[in-house]
């Protein structure tokens, strides 16, 4: 009987094809998955435009880089925290990628590398905040964004750099297998993450101290450097789309991705990823900031003034959390 | 006077409720008991209009009566005193108590605070708690704050409170007070329904009770005609012949050794020994630096003066994780605020302490994880349709296996329970005290905090009590002991270092 019992479980452990379709079914994303795609099909049957391969390729790079982000910052939404300062990493991981590379003649590869490495360097200066001083997340990566817009205004003086060479533009710029490079930047990010948050030690832990960090705390995690990893792991992947949305509109600016902390939260929780922590898959931040990222295009096409882009996206994000909030409800306030 | 008739409830695949129908008679005391899982929380939502049922009616004097919110039960004079603490922490004593009808002032919409004040301090007097009706909730302890719902609930002047689990975080005394008061209600005709596992209580305050099992009506019964062990046969559907498992396990050699253990303001100068296959209870009020003992083993405070002696060598443990590394293990006292990870499965929760050694390059190995899951599925007897369940879906009795399982898979030296188990169903306590005399006999030291007397007293070789952060006895026999021997040394009001 006992053996019975664990051969059953061990088989359901191997995904096949089946169970993998169930998994889908009876997640807490299905519901924004099943209402993506029948967006998709409903768009692509009345708007032939909509499904002609330049305009997918057009819509997908646009939203690519947002999605990085958006991925670093459901790292740090389902550890139990939030970092607002992501657009201000960007601009500075960005800036000074492109200043190494344009103005100093360093290769490209080191560019990129040191843009990470300075993203995570703020990642980790937010992580400490949090974890070691205990300032609440919201507060601390709002002040340190502004301290981080404030460094790249006073050292530039708010010059943008531009006039790249052709080798750097290429990163942010080119095709390969006719595949805009920033969607291939972000399908590997994704898988990458997906792999690493749901397979890894490290990953289930971030949804340990997430969902419960005093439990977490007495299991023996150490909450604190937790933490900190998830902040620098946000932090990282937003110099890496710094870099990138540097060269790929051609210029470096100290306002690039101004505003992007909110719609990269906003992806998430649409995407299924839990305000309070410890819930939440890769994947459905990918769906969520696709969402995001055709409502704008569709109203081009069907000739809606782009006035009502900002309309559309706050009524998705409410419906999104509504449901989300109905299914969970349990009659009591 | 009030009629619970034939309610139902089913939920998807659990019929919570099954034609259940009992009624509760002007000033009594009704004991509702049944294991976890038996319908009584769900049945106390249905009466406060928090829960619809499928089918039945409430009655109050033969009169069908409707409840589609607690603010209909409030009307009808039913209130209720929930386990969980659910008070305006920033807020005043008085207005907490007062909330949704203080006293009006002159001028319309304005307070008469000075009303507000006396009566306060009126019921302050008569819950016996010597408090500025202006304080804060927030420093209050988790007894007087469950006082103060107590007089909260009793301002509205209702016919039937209902009050579920209301001494699990009361002192002695505080049940005291609490029973006294009760009294008094019942003399003014007010009907209490008493929730409550600590059947030691029911048989010291109720006049009948009803037993629910399942989501069935099995009985009422008045207390004074039916035993403990009827009582118990009827909850769990069988008789538990005995509640506490003879002890055959052997002390080994000491295995540690704590010297003037010290935490300023927490506890002071505790010194002990354990040893291989040893049962130590500790036994003391709530407050008097049992837990915080225990947290300065486990590595919570970063540092701790004294020492600490594993197999003779000095450990410094400053967090848990070194706790851990040395063959310490903890169990935390609130299970659903410091143990459990309510949204992980089952599996993950069990793991998780220990989750390195399942790991290959980093990344945890699930065909290793539910062996061993299964193992202790098996082992702790763990009821749940599949490993892969929600461990917040179990009831409290299963989550204290899982809990329990976690400690174990990292087979330590030393296991620390801290109120192992509380709010748990007769059924699964008497299976955790099998659990834990079954490690004992295998050579693990086991030190058991509890405030249950019966249990410290029935599984423990030695117990230690303390008051006030300090160990105020050491009862190396505890076959000659009594309660009242435990229960003198628990209350030494000596040095008041920590007062």
């Amino acid at each position: 009987m006992a053996t019975k019992v664990v051969k059953e479980e061990q088989q359901s452990a191997k995904i096949s094809a089946g169970s993998f379709l169930k998994k889908i079914f009876s997640s807490d994303e299905s519901t924004i998955l099943f209402i993506f795609v029948g967006i998709i099909i409903v768009v692509s049957i009345l708007v032939p435009d909509f499904r002609s391969s330049y305009n997918i390729l057009v819509v997908l790079r646009q939203f690519s880089l947002i999605t990085i982000v958006a991925i670093g910052q459901a790292v740090v939404m389902i550890s139990g925290a939030f970092d607002l300062s992501v657009g201000p990493i960007v601009a500075l991981s960005g800036m000074f990628g492109t200043h190494l590379v344009v103005n100093m003649g360093f290769p490209v590869i080191i560019g990129v590398i040191l843009a990470i490495a300075l993203g995570g360097v703020c990642g980790l200066i937010n992580g400490l905040l949090v974890a070691k001083l205990r300032i609440n997340g919201i507060i601390a990566t709002l002040a340190s964004g502004w301290i981080f817009t404030g460094v790249i205004l006073i050292t530039t003086k708010g010059w943008p750099i531009s006039d790249f060479p052709k080798h750097f533009a290429f990163i942010g710029q080119g095709y390969i297998l006719g595949l805009p490079l920033p969607v291939i930047y972000m399908l590997g990010v994704a898988i990458l993450l997906s792999i690493f948050m749901a397979k890894s030690r490290i990953g289930r832990n971030f949804y340990a101290i997430g969902g419960n960090p005093v439990a977490g705390f007495f299991a023996g995690i150490n909450v604190a450097r937790y933490r900190i990893l998830a902040y620098v792991i946000c932090g990282a992947l937003a110099g890496f789309a710094g870099i990138i949305l540097s060269a790929r509109v051609g210029s470096a600016q100290a306002k690039a991705a101004f505003d992007w902390a909110l719609p990269s939260v906003a992806a998430g929780v649409i995407g299924g990823v839990s305000l309070s922590g410890g819930k939440g898959k890769i994947y459905g931040v990918l769906i969520g900031a696709a969402l995001l990222g055709i409502i704008t295009n569709i109203l081009v096409l069907i000739h809606i003034s782009a006035y009502w882009q900002s309309l559309i996206s706050g009524m998705v994000l409410l419906s999104a959390v509504a449901v989300d909030s109905y299914r969970r409800a349990d009659g009591t306030i | 006077m009030f009629t619970i008739a034939n309610i139902s409830k089913e939920y998807p695949g659990v019929k919570a409720l099954e034609n259940v129908g009992f009624s509760i008679n002007k000033g009594e005391v009704h004991a509702l008991v049944g294991e976890n899982g038996a319908g009584k929380s769900t049945l106390m939502k249905v009466i406060m209009g928090i829960v619809k049922p499928d089918n039945g009616q409430l009655l109050i004097h033969d009169k069908v009566i409707d409840i589609n919110s607690p603010k209909d039960a409030l009307k009808l004079g039913i209130s209720m005193i929930f386990q969980e603490i659910n008070l305006i922490p920033t807020i005043s004593i008085s207005e907490n108590i007062f909330v949704g009808n203080l006293p009006g002032g002159k001028i319309k919409f304005s307070i008469d605070w000075k009303k507000l004040y006396l009566d306060t301090e009126a019921i302050l007097e008569k819950i016996n708690l010597k408090l500025n009706p202006n304080d804060n909730v927030s420093k209050l302890s988790s007894g007087q704050k469950q006082l103060i719902q107590l007089a909260k609930a009793v301002v509205t002047h209702p016919k039937m409170i209902i009050m579920d689990e209301p001494t699990a975080s009361l002192s002695t005394e505080e049940t005291e007070v609490l029973f006294l008061l009760i009294k008094e209600l019942n003399k003014k005709g007010v009907a209490v329904i008493y929730i409550s596992h600590r059947l030691e209580e029911i048989f010291e305050i109720a006049h009948r009770v009803t037993v629910l099992r399942d989501g069935k009506f099995i009985a009422t019964k008045n207390v004074s005609e039916v035993s403990k062990d009827e009582l118990i046969a009827l909850m769990v559907g069988r008789y538990v012949d005995i509640l506490y498992t003879p002890k055959t396990h052997k002390l080994g050699s000491t295995v540690l050794k704590v010297r003037n253990l010290t935490q300023k303001g927490l506890f002071q100068d505790v010194s002990f020994d354990l040893k291989q296959g040893e049962i130590l209870g500790f036994y003391g009020l709530i407050g008097a630096g049992r837990t915080e003992l225990a947290h300065g083993l486990f590595g919570v405070y970063s540092h701790v003066e004294g020492e600490c002696l594993i197999d003779d060598k000095v450990v410094k443990v400053h967090s848990p994780k070194d706790a851990i590394d040395n063959g310490i293990m903890y169990l935390p006292e609130e299970r659903k605020e410091q143990s459990i990870i309510p949204l992980m499965n089952i599996m993950e929760n069990l793991t998780i302490s220990n989750l390195k050694e399942y790991c290959r390059f980093g990344f945890p190995d699930i065909n290793k994880e539910i062996k061993i899951s299964n193992i202790y599925k098996e082992k702790l007897n763990i009821k749940t349709p599949s490993l892969k369940q929600k461990i917040m879906n179990l009831s409290g009795g299963n989550q204290q296996k899982v809990t329990l399982s976690r400690l174990m898979v990292g087979n330590p030296k030393i296991l620390i329970l801290d109120e192992p188990t509380r709010g748990i169903d007769i059924g699964s306590k008497a299976e955790i005290h099998k659990i834990i005399e079954d490690l004992a006999k295998n050579g693990m030291a086991v030190i058991v905090i509890s405030s249950d007397l019966p249990e410290v007293m029935a599984i423990s070789d030695n117990i230690m009590t303390m008051s006030h952060g300090m160990i105020t006895g050491n009862f190396k026999n505890t076959k000659s002991l009594t309660q009242e021997d435990l229960l003198r040394s628990a209350c030494v009001e000596e040095s008041g270092i920590c007062t």
